[in-house]
């Protein structure tokens, strides 16, 4: 078959998976704390210099053609969210670098990894622990305890380096991590990133907590759109190509096939 | 594919749409007295991974990270606002307003919780029996249950619930009863049943009962009421960011549908 096709396939399939990508973007660009997804791809090598030695025959004309697109893993977004003020008692917005850490409860429990969320929307679960209020997961404090909460306190506040106070007593302080290496943050769901490995440094003294507030999406809707074009575009041509590289195909076995 | 691209724009518009119903209803009670906003919370759902983390790539770099490509999302729920809402004079002797934490206590049908609704809206009124009800549509009573008698005059409503006034032939004042609130742990946990009304769910934990104006509740104001904390500007905003949002997420049903019409036409000649 024609090599021409193959890269154009290549090109509409990793099209799609970016299509992908930025539906999720657009779908979550309400989601408190959400960070955006960056799919970025590069050229990919012709399969003879990607395993050298593979090969025995190679075609020097071929392996200057290259061997399509690649994903490179992807990446999240990890830049500052608007802070929008909501009044909320158990709303808090992180601003400057770090996240809050979430229990570890359902898969790889006994892991290292860590839960980590942007998502400040908290809420005081049934038992009195301050929870998630959007999956329920409990929010962990500096020594990776629960936070339990007075229950006949109504009045909570968190300053801006993360302690609760209740009253006059300080209940507990927030966990607030940097990862050591944010690339390996993996989006788990539900508002959480998992850390794999959860190795943390404790965040710098410019990251502030903000009581009442909660960080907007980090999704651009006109570079987001502008992408959605920008990669329905680029599928229409692939597949054109694969088209015209099809009618190639078709012509020749029309000149050539008759014989007799 | 793009079909995730497809469903996932969907997961969008859905969420939207459930956001959208939420303000609706926000700005439909911007008047309705003792009313709490709600506010609808989006959540990332599931990520579908494509490539392994730790796996190599052909040029035998280790990915430290995968491909993974998110499914959309939902609202996990809609959490309710309790701030304070704005005192309203009305002069009313059962107009009752909670200056602080608590919830008013009423005997709502037996079938639905255990029986006792709890309510911010504080505008009291008596039935035919004398007994104290809420005036709304259901008039539901009180509990603890107070009745006045028929020529009670000068009714006086204490800041710690404390129901006096006049009888013929009596010079001072007579006590008819007591008014007890109602505070939970985790208010957002209630759950609205219309009418004004809350009732417990498992998340917002069992009533705390006790007097106003003691060990945390708030206190009660005679002749003022609460009204609807909904703050119309922020809804409104709020209207307008989920409308576009829900836009954006037709756009991308459009691109996935041309796309996959291209992909369609493919083997058409």
């Amino acid at each position: 078959m024609n090599y021409g096709f193959h890269l154009a396939t290549t090109g509409a399939i990793t099209g799609m998976r970016r299509l992908d990508t930025v539906a999720n973007n657009l779908a979550n660009a309400t989601t408190v704390g959400f960070k955006s997804d960056l799919l970025s791809m590069r050229a990919r090598l012709p399969e003879n210099l990607e395993k050298p030695g593979h090969y025995a025959d190679t075609n020097a004309l071929l392996d200057g053609l290259g061997g399509g697109t690649l994903f490179d893993p992807a990446r999240i977004d990890l830049r500052q969210g608007t802070i929008r003020r909501t009044g909320g008692k158990l709303d808090v917005a992180i601003e400057g670098e770090g996240f809050l850490r979430l229990e570890n409860a359902s898969k790889g429990a006994g892991s290292r990894d860590m839960l980590l969320t942007r998502a400040g929307a908290l809420a005081r679960g049934k038992d009195g622990t301050l929870v998630l209020a959007t999956s329920g997961a409990a929010v962990l404090d500096a020594d990776g305890k629960k936070i339990q909460l007075d229950m006949d306190e109504a009045d909570v506040r968190i300053d801006e380096q993360g302690r609760v106070l209740q009253g006059e007593d300080e209940v507990a302080r927030l966990a607030v991590v940097v990862p050591g290496d944010a690339r390996n943050l993996v989006k788990e769901g539900r508002d959480a990133m998992r850390l794999l490995g959860g190795r943390v440094n404790t965040a710098p003294d410019a990251t502030i907590v903000r009581q009442g507030h909660l960080e907007e999406s980090t999704v651009d809707p006109v570079l987001s759109l502008a992408e959605l074009i920008k990669v329905s575009r680029g599928i229409e041509f692939a597949t054109r190509l694969m088209q015209a590289e099809d009618q190639a195909t078709g012509r020749l076995i029309q000149t050539f096939g008759r014989f007799g | 594919m793009s079909y995730i691209a497809l469903n996932t724009a969907a997961t969008g518009m859905n969420a939207c749409s459930t956001s959208l119903d939420v303000i609706a209803n926000n700005l439909a009670n911007a008047n309705t007295t003792g009313f709490k906003s709600s506010r609808a919370n989006f959540e990332d759902l599931f990520y579908q991974e494509f490539a392994q983390p730790g796996i190599q790539s052909g040029d035998a770099i280790q990915r430290p990270t995968g491909l993974y490509v998110g499914l959309g999302t939902q609202v996990s729920g809609t959490q309710l606002d309790f701030r304070q809402g704005a005192a309203e004079s009305t002069g009313k002797p059962f107009d009752l307003m909670i200056e602080g934490d608590g919830f008013f206590q009423l005997q709502i049908s037996p079938d639905v919780g255990d029986g006792i609704g709890y309510t911010r809206a504080g505008n009291f009124t008596l039935n035919q029996e004398g007994q104290i009800v809420l005036a709304n549509s259901p008039g539901w009573r009180l509990e603890p249950e107070i009745t006045l008698p028929e020529d009670a005059s000068n009714i006086n409503v204490s800041q710690d619930g404390v129901v006096t006034g006049n009888v013929p032939g009596q010079v001072d004042p007579v006590e008819f009863g007591t008014i007890l609130l109602a505070r939970f742990i985790n208010p957002t946990g209630l759950e609205t049943i219309g009418n004004n009304t809350y009732i417990p769910t498992e998340a917002s934990g069992e009533p705390l009962e006790a007097q106003p104006d003691q060990e945390g509740f708030g206190a009660l104001r005679q002749g003022f009421l609460e009204a609807s904390n909904v703050d119309p500007v922020t809804e409104l905003v709020s209207l307008i960011k989920t409308q576009r949002t829900f836009e954006m997420n037709s756009q991308v049903i459009q691109a996935s549908n041309e796309t996959l019409q291209n992909i369609t036409n493919l083997a058409i000649r």
